[in-house]
């Protein structure tokens, strides 16, 4: 049975990847690393963040509402004392960038050449400090250059993440392309919020937060089923998938892989068992080769 | 690969309208469990609630470790529905535990349900002193077990056990000839702890709560404030020393 797929010219022993933001090589041991096809690193910034003030979590119905801060060390200790450490799992590891600028892109992607990793996904659900802190994915515009910048700096594979907060998700997975993406992911977080109804107040420590897990799935299904439709490059697929059936629906729907975020974070084990679902499922359907999986959707002629 | 287990439901005790104790299974946990350190429980098997519930490890028998849970909300109330022989899966023992072995004579205070850790730490101590205090008799749960393993000072607030009000208004007293302070319970009383030992000069620890996703520090979601930036209170605590923490 053949499980490995490739996302332009980086190739995975299997599809599923760990999103960003749900794990650290301090919690490696929680998870099952040898059926791990790739690991996307906490987001790294130019300098180090220091996160929001709490609460930073809030479950809601199907969901969980985080406002994490893109808390890190910033990339000059990231590189000296963190990749290091992700590098030892032996797993592809995919370093996650985002900045406060444009420029700073390319610049990370730089510090970043050389280093043996697998390639750079790009954070752009994150707020653009001269453009009134506008998040840079919200625009194709500045997708386009932002990829075509960080292409330009390193010869790294690299993979924009897009945001579901995108004037036109589709324009904008055109855009990454245009500008030289080899894949591209989606989606990241749903902007959300959650008020205390006595203290007139967020729930959160901060005003908005990123909404994942299994309430955003039909619609970030939706946004990847379209995205993949639209570019000639890889798509990589993300939000709310919790089993081995929801990883299956996004690769009928065109993603030749997927990222698994919040469902890491309830149950590290679940790559594993996705992976294993993935095969049983592939078995009682005849099918060798994951591949022709990927994009099977069947589309009734009224839905054109 | 440190993954979750199936621990299977021994035995249901409740002490209070809203407070039980689950007695579960799991060799290992109950072998590995130091006290301050808690178990992440799923209070389902669909994802319904979504995360898992984190809550401290009461006391260990053997093969069986227990917990004390309060209902107050849809996943403790789950929990409080389970029968014996269920199984749920549990995470842990997570996070770090009270430093008890570097201590010679330690002051414990609890108040309310923030007595769970400190049961089982009292265990491991030669019937050390407890000031125990809750709003009124019926939530100092467990009393009556507890003298026979410690001193234990309880305080009401509204007078219908030991002394009437707050486990901390005599606290500066009761520190005398103690050498360390370990805490759990409400943020009020918390602060209050931390502000009298400084006072006093004498370390404390206490135990904290946060929201939590993971509980292995994965996500930097349970960050609480310190001296040192912010820390997770899954993996960097939950026992963390009081004058670390800004609360
Ligand atoms: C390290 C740690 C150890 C813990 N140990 C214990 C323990 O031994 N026994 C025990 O009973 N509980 C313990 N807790 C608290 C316990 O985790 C929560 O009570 C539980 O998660 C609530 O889940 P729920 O689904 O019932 O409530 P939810 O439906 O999640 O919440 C119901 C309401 O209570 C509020 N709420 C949620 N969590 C808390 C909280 N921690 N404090 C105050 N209000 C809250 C919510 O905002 C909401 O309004 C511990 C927490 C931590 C972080
Ligand atoms: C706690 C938490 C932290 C996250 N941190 C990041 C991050 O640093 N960078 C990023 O690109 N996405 C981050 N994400 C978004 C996830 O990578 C993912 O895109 C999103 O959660 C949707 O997938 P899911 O429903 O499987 O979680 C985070 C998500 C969560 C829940
Ligand atoms: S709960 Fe995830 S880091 Fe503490």
């Amino acid at each position: 049975m053949k499980l490995s797929i490739q996302l332009g010219n980086l190739v995975l022993e299997n599809p599923i990847i760990i999103a960003s933001g749900v794990f650290s090589p301090d919690s490696a041991s929680y998870f099952p690393i040898e059926a791990i096809g790739a690991i996307i690193t906490k987001t790294v910034t130019p300098r180090p963040r220091e996160g929001n003030p709490p609460p930073r979590l809030l479950e809601t119905a199907a969901g969980l509402i985080n406002s994490i801060g893109l808390q890190n060390v910033g990339i000059e200790r990231f590189i000296e004392e963190e990749l290091p450490r992700y590098m030892e799992l032996g797993v592809p590891i995919i370093v996650s960038i985002s900045g406060e600028t444009e420029a700073d892109f390319p610049l990370m992607a730089e510090r970043l050449r050389g280093k043996g990793i697998a390639g750079i996904e790009l954070n752009l659900s994150c707020p653009n400090v001269q453009r009134g802190g506008m998040h840079f994915g919200r625009d194709a515009e500045t997708v386009f250059r932002i990829v075509r910048e960080v292409k330009d700096a390193s010869s790294l594979w690299v993979m924009p993440k897009l945001t579901p907060q995108a004037r036109d998700i589709v324009e904008t997975a055109l855009a990454g392309e245009e500008g030289g993406a080899d894949a591209i992911s989606l989606v990241n977080t749903f902007l959300a919020m959650a008020i205390d109804i006595r203290a007139r107040s967020s729930r959160l420590g901060t005003l908005m937060g990123g909404l994942s897990g299994p309430a955003i799935k039909p619609i970030a299904l939706r946004m990847v089923y379209e995205v993949a439709r639209a570019v000639r490059i890889p798509v990589v697929g993300c939000g709310g998938i919790m089993n081995a059936e929801d990883a299956l629906e996004f690769l009928i729907a065109g993603a030749s892989a997927v990222e698994i975020g919040t469902a890491c974070l309830i149950n590290p084990s679940i790559p594993a068992e996705i992976l294993d679902g993935i095969r049983k499922f592939m078995e009682e359907e005849g099918i060798d080769d994951i591949r022709e999986l990927i994009g099977s959707l069947k589309i009734k002629p009224l839905d054109i | 690969m440190k993954g979750s287990f199936k621990a299977k439901v021994i035995s249901k005790r409740f002490l209070s309208d809203d407070v039980f104790l689950l007695k579960l299974r799991e060799p290992i946990i109950a072998e590995e469990s130091l006290p301050g350190q808690f178990v992440n429980l799923r209070c389902s098997s669909i994802y319904e609630p979504l995360l898992r519930r984190p809550l401290s490890i009461y006391d260990v028998e053997e093969d069986n470790f227990l917990l004390l849970i309060r209902i107050i909300g849809k996943g403790t109330k789950l929990l409080s529905l389970v029968r014996e022989g269920d199984e749920l899966d549990v995470l842990g023992p997570l996070g770090n535990p009270f430093p008890y072995r570097m201590y010679k004579n330690p002051l414990l205070v609890a108040g309310g349900i923030g007595i769970a850790p400190l049961h089982f730490l009292l265990k491991k101590l030669s019937f050390p002193i407890l000031l125990f205090g809750a709003r009124s008799k019926s939530e100092l749960y467990g009393l009556e077990d507890l003298t026979k393993i410690a001193r234990v000072i309880p305080f009401t607030e509204d007078g219908s056990e030991g002394e009437r009000g707050l486990v901390t208004t005599r606290l500066k007293e009761f520190l005398k000839g103690h050498d360390v302070i370990f805490a759990c319970g409400p943020m009020g009383m918390l602060r209050e702890v931390v502000t009298i030992a400084k006072d006093v000069g004498v370390p404390s620890y206490i135990s904290l709560e946060e929201r939590m996703a993971c509980g292995f520090g994965a996500c930097l979601g349970c960050a609480v404030k310190t001296k040192k930036g912010y820390k997770m209170v899954c993996k960097d605590g939950p026992v963390m020393p009081g004058e670390e923490v800004i609360i």
